[in-house]
């Protein structure tokens, strides 16, 4: 983890504070907290100690858990993927919210069906359908992801994450980052679908405003310096140096047959 | 639990904790006991009895133990009013094995109250650490029931508030790898109550036992537990210290008075490995982590030479970084202990740890075989042929990767995982609510595991090819082109990781750990192969020493045998020097 992301120059002093101390125990932080998840909602910033800590305290004080924002810390948590936030987030929720999470998987598919609702609890199929947008997202099933997110047939999907600011974009903001990753040159149509946007303009404006360094030629976007994805093959030679003294073994043992045979 | 409640066990966790207010005479936990309210009369006449009874049976108790096992008591006494570290050292973990094996193996050691308080005169501090250690062999060695744990557990608390409580700490020693073990017991005691605890109200239909329980949520609670582990740290100022180490200065100038005594130094060291240790078991690894910001593993501290601390923390931290996906972190962190207990091998076959050892080693060659597994990674090779001796065939079938492999993760993860718990006392109304925690973490866990089932297969066919188009790849593997573009994404995502460089352990940057990588034109893939050469010359200067033991075992001259003995011999002339020394005094 960069510490950036350890410690986000958007954090106030006061949670910097309840974070270092052992007031992260206090339950009466659990407000303040609380209120700094909303604040990262409203205004797009992220902190992901700082959640995982109000988690905590709620796993220590179930009473004073908050159904609402539990979900919206891991709606947070799903606008940073690919990184393990979600998963870490989920490993501190009371194991019975988890418990009938199952998807049932295509064969001939990477990508899983939604889970299905077959518990009375409000929060835990909400939880699971969390885990099953990051599913989705872990999968770099996009194009399912939107469709899942905008379902008619399903309005709750949209309803989880409609508290978090600026939401849609910064998770083409993630699948912009894994795309300049991993490719050279991509077909616009990739893009429209990946990234869900209604027509080619959209596209367009996105890869200029987003991806310095890539234009769009013809019917596709190509990068125009070479970053991270040049792939050459690298032959590392193999390091032919031996030092004299890992000989010793060696020269011991022949000094010592000579002392043996007179 | 209601909120009053709640509030009253943080206020008392932060009195205790952040004002450290030790010196008054409230006790630091065992306050929170209940105390029954019973038939004043009634009661007075069943302690007389019960008071006689236990007279009787005390006498005969003491009566029938045997001289080695009082004189070794008293000489216990003697070596710890005498502060002399180095005989109690020998005491504890010498003498005190060799008696289990002669005269405890099956039964509990001689009643801490009854029969060894009279020997030794009260005298508390010892009473309480032999009641430690007492608790500590009937956990090991016999099933301890509710009354054992509750009692074990006002055992400890009585042995914290006479450390906590500055007038007394007098100038105490104890042996650093006996600090250690207290430590470590103590949360094992936590860990396994929190399980029995669950267990009884998941299966038991003991209603009795289940009616204690409700009645004393405070036994054993997480806030005493991070309390105490807490206190420790601050009361001897540790990360300050460590803080001071690192930038080369003396530790001492921080530590204040409490914490440049050596009981105090090494008791805060074990509480942050500790706390390492309770963070995971509640499944906050990245807070697990956190904790450990002062320790810099990669530099020796003295108290590394307290091998189960080195076990623990490797072990503890190798999951972590395992859970936070940073794989590579976790296989250096796992091949770092696993080959110091290859090392030392030798030592460990004598000590009375060897089984837990054993145990430890072995689940850390599971969680190695899942990391590698993942994240495929050259070891060193003498753990790579370990690891293929012990779990080869299990990671021939993760490598392979597919619907096949899930079942091969989830045993070796149950299999070597801690014993994840719950935080608080179980639902007990509603039983259906306590579901396993580590059911809960396994299926976590089991998620990540899942999304990465189609990379050993794409490894597969991309290592065979410099370029490829994504329809073709697509018909080999009988899937659709567009999701395999994304899988291709997953792909090249995965082999970036953040990996540790230098600062605390949870640092790190993203930095490619694959060997073969991969890049997207339209739809043609690129691939490129980093291929490391093989040092030839370390491998025939191995295998020639190879050989030349194999000479010798035909010759039947064993050179290492040899040195052992030598070894030995030296070592037994210590030990009658050491008695001579004694016999004089």
């Amino acid at each position: 983890m960069p510490s950036s992301a350890l410690t986000p120059s958007s954090r106030p002093p006061e949670i910097e504070e309840i974070l270092t101390t052992l007031s992260r125990y206090n339950p009466e932080t659990t407000t303040v907290l609380q209120e700094y998840v909303a604040t990262q909602c409203a205004t797009g910033s992220y902190d992901l100690m700082a959640n995982l800590a109000l988690l905590k305290l709620y796993q220590f004080n179930p009473e004073l858990m908050r159904d609402e924002t539990v979900l919206n810390v891991l709606a947070k948590s799903l606008t940073v993927f690919p990184q393990p936030d979600f998963t870490l987030a989920l490993h501190l929720l009371p194991p019975s919210l988890l418990h009938h999470y199952s998807t049932v998987s295509v064969p001939s598919s990477t990508i899983p069906l939604p889970p299905k609702a077959d518990t009375d609890d409000q929060l835990s199929n909400s939880v699971h359908r969390l885990t099953y947008l990051n599913s989705l997202l872990e999968l770099e099933a996009f194009p399912s992801f939107w469709r899942i997110l905008s379902s008619d047939v399903d309005e709750e999907y949209a309803d989880l994450v409609a508290d978090v600011t600026g939401f849609e974009d910064a998770i083409r903001k993630g699948i912009t980052k894994g795309v300049i990753l991993s490719m050279r040159s991509f077909k616009m149509e990739t893009g429209l679908s990946w990234w869900n946007f209604t027509s080619m303009e959209g596209v367009e404006q996105w890869v200029e405003k987003e991806m310095p360094g890539w234009v769009i030629e013809g019917d596709c976007i190509v990068r125009k310096d070479e970053g991270d994805a040049a792939a050459a093959v690298t032959m590392q030679p193999a390091p032919g140096k031996i030092k004299f003294e890992q000989f010793s073994r060696v020269i011991r043992r022949v000094y010592e047959n000579e002392l043996l045979h007179h | 639990m209601d909120n009053e409640q709640v509030a009253y066990d943080y206020d008392d966790f932060i009195q205790k904790t952040g004002d450290y207010d030790f010196e008054d005479d409230e006790p630091l936990a065992t306050d929170l006991i209940d105390h029954e309210g019973y038939d004043e009369e009634q009661l007075l006449q069943q302690q007389q009895l019960f008071q006689r009874q236990l007279q009787l049976q005390q006498q005969q108790a003491v009566a029938q133990l045997p001289d080695a096992v009082r004189n070794f008591i008293l000489y216990f006494h003697h070596c710890l009013k005498e502060n002399n570290v180095y005989d109690l050292h020998g005491c504890y973990e010498n003498s005190f094995n060799r008696l289990t094996e002669k005269f405890y193996k099956n039964t509990p050691w001689p009643d801490p109250h009854g029969v060894v308080a009279p020997l030794v005169n009260n005298d508390q501090p010892f009473v309480t650490l032999y009641t430690e250690l007492y608790y500590r062999h009937l956990y090991a060695k016999l099933q301890p029931n509710l009354e054992d744990r509750f009692a074990s557990y006002d055992n400890y608390c009585i042995w914290f508030n006479y450390i906590f409580d500055s007038s007394s700490p007098a100038e105490m020693e104890l042996p650093t790898n006996w600090a250690w073990d207290i430590i470590d017991e103590f949360i094992y005691q936590f860990n396994s109550f929190a399980l029995y605890r669950s267990r009884t109200v998941r299966k038991s239909h003991n209603e009795e036992e289940i009616q204690q329980l409700r009645e004393h949520p405070q036994t054993w609670s997480t806030y005493t537990v991070l309390n105490v582990l807490y206190s420790f740290i601050q009361k001897s100022r540790m990360n300050e210290q460590l803080e001071a180490i690192k930038e080369g200065r003396d530790p001492d100038e921080v530590a204040g008075e409490d914490g440049s005594r050596s009981l105090y130094k090494t008791f805060g060291y074990f509480s942050i490995i500790g706390l390492l240790r309770v963070h995971t078991l509640l499944g906050d690894f990245t807070l697990a982590l956190k904790t450990m910001e002062g320790i810099d593993l990669s530099k020796k501290s003295k108290y590394a030479r307290v091998a189960g601390a080195q076990f623990t923390t490797y072990y503890y931290v190798g999951f972590c970084y395992m859970m936070m996906r940073r794989y590579s972190d976790a296989i250096k962190a796992f091949s770092h202990i696993l080959l110091y207990i290859s090392r030392t091998k030798g030592f460990h076959n004598r000590s009375a740890q060897y089984d837990s050892v054993t145990k430890r080693s072995e689940q850390m060659y599971a969680l190695l075989a899942i990391c590698v597994a993942l994240c495929p990674t050259r070891l060193d090779d003498s753990i790579h042929t370990t690891l293929r001796e012990k779990n080869g065939e299990q990671l021939a079938r993760m490598q392979r990767g597919g619907e096949e492999s899930l079942p091969v993760f989830e045993e070796l993860f149950s299999f070597s995982c801690p014993k994840f718990m719950s935080h608080g006392p179980p639902d007990y109304d509603n039983p259906a609510n306590n579901v396993d925690p580590l059911q809960h973490h396994l299926k976590v866990f089991m998620m990540d595991v899942k999304k990465t089932m189609l990379v050993p297969t794409l490894r597969s066919y991309l290592k065979l090819y410099s370029t490829m188009n994504i329809e073709k790849l697509a018909t080999f593997l009988e899937m659709d082109p567009e999701e395999l573009r994304s899988a291709l994404v997953v792909f090249k995502q995965k082999s970036r990781q953040v990996r540790w460089t230098d600062g605390s352990l949870l640092d790190g940057d993203v930095v490619n750990i694959s060997d073969l990588d991969i890049s997207l034109e339209g739809d043609l893939i690129n691939i490129s192969e980093a291929k490391i050469g093989r040092k030839f010359g370390d491998w025939f200067l191995r295998n020639t020493a190879k050989y030349y033991a194999v000479q010798d075992t035909i010759l039947n001259k064993n050179p290492e045998k040899q040195e052992e003995k030598e070894h030995k011999d030296k070592r037994r002339e210590r030990r009658e020097k050491n008695a001579e020394k004694k016999g004089s005094k």
